[in-house]
């Protein structure tokens, strides 16, 4: 569904992405691991057309889609869940969800949406998205509009940042159900939430260094990404193949 | 060409069975003469000629309150006229009162709307004053509404005005407050300034009265060669006075202009006075919030837009 081909990028002499390559296929979710500061939502960033790469492809339903817009890539089916929270001002639950929707959605099925990120319809549809909502409560409409997009490919931005552990099950079932339809690419760095992907990529020193099932990737990732920051060096990989 | 008052007021969002309706209160205005105006019990209301003015006297009866809000209707059909008009409002003790006013030109090629307004709003009584302008695309008005009001102890005043249809014109609003003690006042203007539109705010609020508190909020979309000047002005004086000032402008064009001009003034160490301003152009990441979504950024900019002035 979606694929990635030699995707490089710097910025001040940094490099951020080094010759990566990545593919996502229906069905899937894909877990990006990787410590603050890699570049995994800078990654998100390229897929969406936010950030031009210096090189590399991007392909998407085996289409190249290097020079589409935000907006096209969006109508091809790649939605955002957004980690920032970004408040348009006036803008209510119901309307926010209604416009990801672009083929149209009933007052039922947006009902559904809200419900299912574990969200009391009669209080939150016709309430303002603004700075009173707690953060969690963001994270949950940003997740329930997305399924409202039916999205082909999901990109989601730590979903579970804010959330309590009580209602991590829920936005989890959120994220199967959206995957059933399409595909996920789940950026995040808390362990509870890797188990449900089916696969997961480690990001460091601008590279992807491993791909792999969710119990190796918590495993990986820990120690690997522990060394490599104490001792600065993310090119160790190699040694750690061997120490796994 | 709008042809009659009740098509224009429904194009401003009005609902015209409501100026027709006996149980509801309401003055119709059109051009220069009084079309029509239906008293209810609890309001005393007259509308007479004086030179090339109309004087309007309301009184809200002490103690009354209204499930309806009172319509009114200020319109002028004509390309060319100059409408000049004299309110006087007083609201009895304990009255509660929503006038929904609607001031429509939507044929306007040179047309004056003056409007001066004495407005005391007694002990205790709350008045709510909802201003809907819609000017047409042609632009050629020029609205030129002055108040001075008092709120007497313990009295609320909720006005809000907003321009929002059409095309501004030329707009020189400006509003004097008095608040004494325990009362409140909460100004909010929501404004879409297009093409060559010229709009000048000036409010000030005096909070004179112990434990007053005044909040004067403006709402700017401005784009063409539109400008803006907005004053806001509040001087807390009494003991607890609590004032506030925002100002949030969207500058949506390369030639549009927006200056903001916030005075606090405090001459009494228990009161308080705070303002923020911003003014800047379409936020980048509500663009790309919305654009992510799949609209265009066309489509993207008109529901921040609408959002703002919502």
């Amino acid at each position: 569904m979606l694929r990635i081909e030699n995707l490089s990028l710097k910025f001040d002499q940094k490099d951020i992405f080094t010759d990566v390559s990545l593919e996502i296929n229906k069905g899937e979710i894909y877990a990006l691991l990787g410590r603050n500061g890699t570049g995994k939502s800078t990654l998100a960033g390229i897929i969406l057309g936010l950030i031009t790469p210096q090189s590399g492809d991007i392909y998407f339903e085996g289409e190249k889609i290097n020079d589409f817009s935000l907006t096209d890539r969006a109508k091809k089916g790649i939605i955002l869940a957004w980690q920032k929270n970004i408040v348009v001002a006036g803008l209510t639950v119901r309307e926010y969800i209604k416009l990801s929707s672009p083929n149209g959605i009933t007052e039922e099925e947006i009902k559904e949406c809200v419900d299912s990120v574990g969200l009391n319809c009669d209080d939150y549809l016709g309430r303002e998205i603004d700075q009173r909502l707690s953060g969690g409560e963001r994270k949950r409409i940003e997740l329930a509009s997305v399924l409202a997009a039916k999205p082909k490919l999901a990109i989601l931005d730590e979903p579970d940042s804010g959330i309590d552990a009580v209602s991590i099950a829920m936005i989890e079932d959120t994220i199967k159900k959206i995957a059933s339809e399409g595909a996920v690419l789940l950026i995040t760095h808390q362990e509870d939430i890797i188990e449900i992907c089916t696969r997961a990529g480690i990001l460091c020193g601008s590279k992807i260094i491993r791909e792999t099932g969710p119990e190796d990737a918590v495993k990986y990732f820990k120690k690997h990404c522990d060394y490599c920051e104490m001792v600065n060096r993310p090119d160790l990989d190699r040694a750690f193949e061997g120490a796994l | 060409m709008i042809d009659t008052i009740d098509l224009a007021y429904d194009i401003s969002g009005g609902h015209s069975p409501a100026l027709h309706d006996k149980k509801v209160g309401s003055l119709v205005i059109q051009d220069d003469r009084v079309l029509s105006a239906n008293k209810i019990e609890g309001i005393e209301m007259s509308a007479d000629p004086d030179g090339d003015r109309l004087v309007i006297n309301l009184k809200v009866l002490a103690g009354y309150s209204f499930k309806d809000p009172l319509h009114l209707c200020f319109g002028v059909l004509s390309e060319e006229m100059a409408q000049k008009i004299d309110i006087n409002i007083k609201t009895g003790e304990d009255s509660k009162i929503d006038l929904q006013a609607h001031c429509v030109f939507p044929n306007a090629i040179d047309v004056l709307h003056k409007m001066d307004a004495d407005i005391l709003i007694g002990p205790n009584s709350k008045y709510t004053y909802n201003e809907v302008h819609y000017h047409g695309e042609k632009g050629h008005v020029r609205v030129v509404p002055a108040a001075k009001i008092i709120l007497e102890d313990g009295a609320q005043l909720v006005n809000n005005f907003s321009l929002i249809q059409g095309a501004v014109g030329k707009m020189n609003f400006d509003y004097d407050i008095e608040c004494r003690d325990n009362s409140l006042c909460s100004m909010t203007a929501k404004v879409y300034g297009k093409y060559n539109d010229d709009i000048t705010i000036k409010e000030r609020a005096h909070l004179k009265g112990n434990n007053s508190h005044g909040i004067l909020e403006a709402r700017m979309v401005i784009r063409d060669n539109a400008r803006t000047d907005i004053y806001n002005e509040i001087i807390g004086e009494g003991d607890g006075a609590r004032g506030h000032m925002d100002c949030t402008e969207i500058l949506a064009g390369k030639n549009a202009y927006a200056k903001a001009t916030p005075i606090a003034v405090v001459t009494n160490q228990k009161a308080k006075v705070t303002h923020e301003a911003a003014i800047g152009s379409i936020d980048s990441d509500q663009l790309n919030l919305l654009m992510s979504r799949g609209l265009t950024p066309d489509q993207a900019t008109e529901v921040i837009v609408n959002g703002l002035l919502k």
